[in-house]
């Protein structure tokens, strides 16, 4: 037996998300990183763009390439022939990103730059 | 408010369930463990119910929020807030958890948080979280019962916050958790947080020397007033009449001292309430 019993506990705490449709800009060197990627990939797999809490300024970019998610919420993006999804919880903080992708030994990979972040940490991971 | 320390002591004895009544919130869902880890200078790590553990929140300068006690229970993870208002942070855990279907509740109105005098109730009743005190003889305690009782004088629970460690002042962004008594759970290992770069910087460039102690002396003591000549123990935080929070400096060690002829007790806060 917990200390939390089913009753009396007040209403979960609402998250006030302004559910935007979400425009992304992805450069021709991140669509073929995408494409590379991807490429062992069944049609069914898609990449999912979330921002998630932490990182050194509040929120932590996140990209998974997973099969396509049941649950409703998510948007759809095409680029090229695959598919970028956005949780609806994420579309104000990822509406506007520019994904790029930089093939450098240090500092590379993809990269995102986020009109709708204040500060960002050094290593362009984490944004707030 | 000066009050008379002798008087708040004995009716704090008087009042064995003094009920806290800052905020508790119930984080539910899959993954609630990396939730608060991802925020906090220290990993939270998936516990048996009824275990406890601690979280700090900083700002992206690595300056205090909250530090709260996480209680590990089958319905999720319990936090006794310091603060006294819902922090902010809870809002990017709720987006986060929203995901997954998980939610942040007020616990609030189910959970009581007593400062209870030491051997005053059964222990099987709640949870004991810690001694506080400079005697140590009251307990900080949490349960499912409503059995607290409400402080009419608002400066007795003040008092008690007082004597466990961190208040209000000590939060909201005014102090590095290393100058509060909380470098302990001031772990890099744990990955990016935020002010995590604040944090490695200090500890690789410039670690932090003053720390957060107790002070009880037999003469007044005034917010700034300097208690020694060489200034290693700056008084920062009176409470009440001979009782005060200081910042002593590196050097100076726990024990008494003598200033114009009083007696001072210093002692270190190392895990504050």
């Amino acid at each position: 037996m917990g200390l939390i019993g089913a009753s009396g506990l007040g209403l979960p705490m609402a998250v006030e998300v302004e559910v935007v449709k979400v425009k992304i800009d992805v450069t021709e060197s991140a669509k073929l990183a995408i494409e590379k990627s991807m490429s062992d990939d069944g049609e069914g797999s898609v990449l999912v763009i979330s921002a998630e809490s932490g990182g050194c300024s509040g929120y932590l970019y996140d990209m998974k390439i997973v099969d396509r998610p049941n649950e409703e919420g998510y948007q759809s993006i095409s680029v090229g022939g695959r598919t970028i999804m956005i949780h609806d919880r994420d579309s104000d903080l990822l509406n506007g990103i520019v994904l790029d992708f930089k093939d450098t030994l240090m500092g590379g990979g993809f990269q995102i730059t986020n009109p709708n972040a204040d500060r960002s940490c050094g290593c362009g991971q984490s944004f707030g | 408010m000066q009050t008379d320390l002798a008087a708040v002591g004995s009716r704090l004895v008087d009042d064995m369930n003094l009920e806290d009544s800052r905020p508790t919130t119930l984080l539910e869902g899959d993954g609630v463990e990396e939730v608060v880890s991802s925020i906090s200078t220290v990993k939270i790590e998936s516990c048996p119910p009824g275990s406890i553990s601690r979280a700090v929140i900083c700002d992206p300068v690595g300056r205090t929020i909250d530090a709260p006690y996480v209680i590990h229970d089958e319905a999720g993870l319990i936090l006794l807030h310091l603060c006294s208002g819902k922090p902010d942070y809870l809002s990017s855990m709720a987006r986060n958890l929203s995901k997954k279907g998980g939610s942040v509740r007020d616990a609030s109105l189910v959970i009581s948080r007593f400062f209870q005098e030491e051997g005053g109730s059964d222990e099987s009743d709640g949870i004991f979280i810690r001694e506080i005190g400079i005697e140590s003889n009251f307990r900080i305690r949490i349960s499912s019962d409503k059995g607290g009782e409400k402080s009419s004088n608002p400066s007795l629970l003040h008092f008690a916050l007082a004597q466990g460690g961190l208040t209000e002042h000590h939060l909201g962004g005014r102090y590095l958790p290393h100058e509060i008594g909380l470098s302990d759970f001031v772990k890099l290992e744990n990955g990016c947080y935020p002010g995590q770069e604040i944090h490695a910087r200090l500890d690789s460039r410039n670690p932090v020397t003053k720390r957060l102690v107790r002070v009880r002396c037999e003469a007044a003591l005034e917010k700034g007033l300097l208690i020694t000549d060489d200034g290693k123990l700056k008084i920062f935080t009176p409470f009440v009449d001979f009782f005060a929070h200081a910042i002593a400096d590196e050097g100076l060690v726990d024990g008494e001292i003598n200033h114009m002829g009083k007696d001072v007790e210093i002692s270190t806060i190392h895990s504050a309430f």
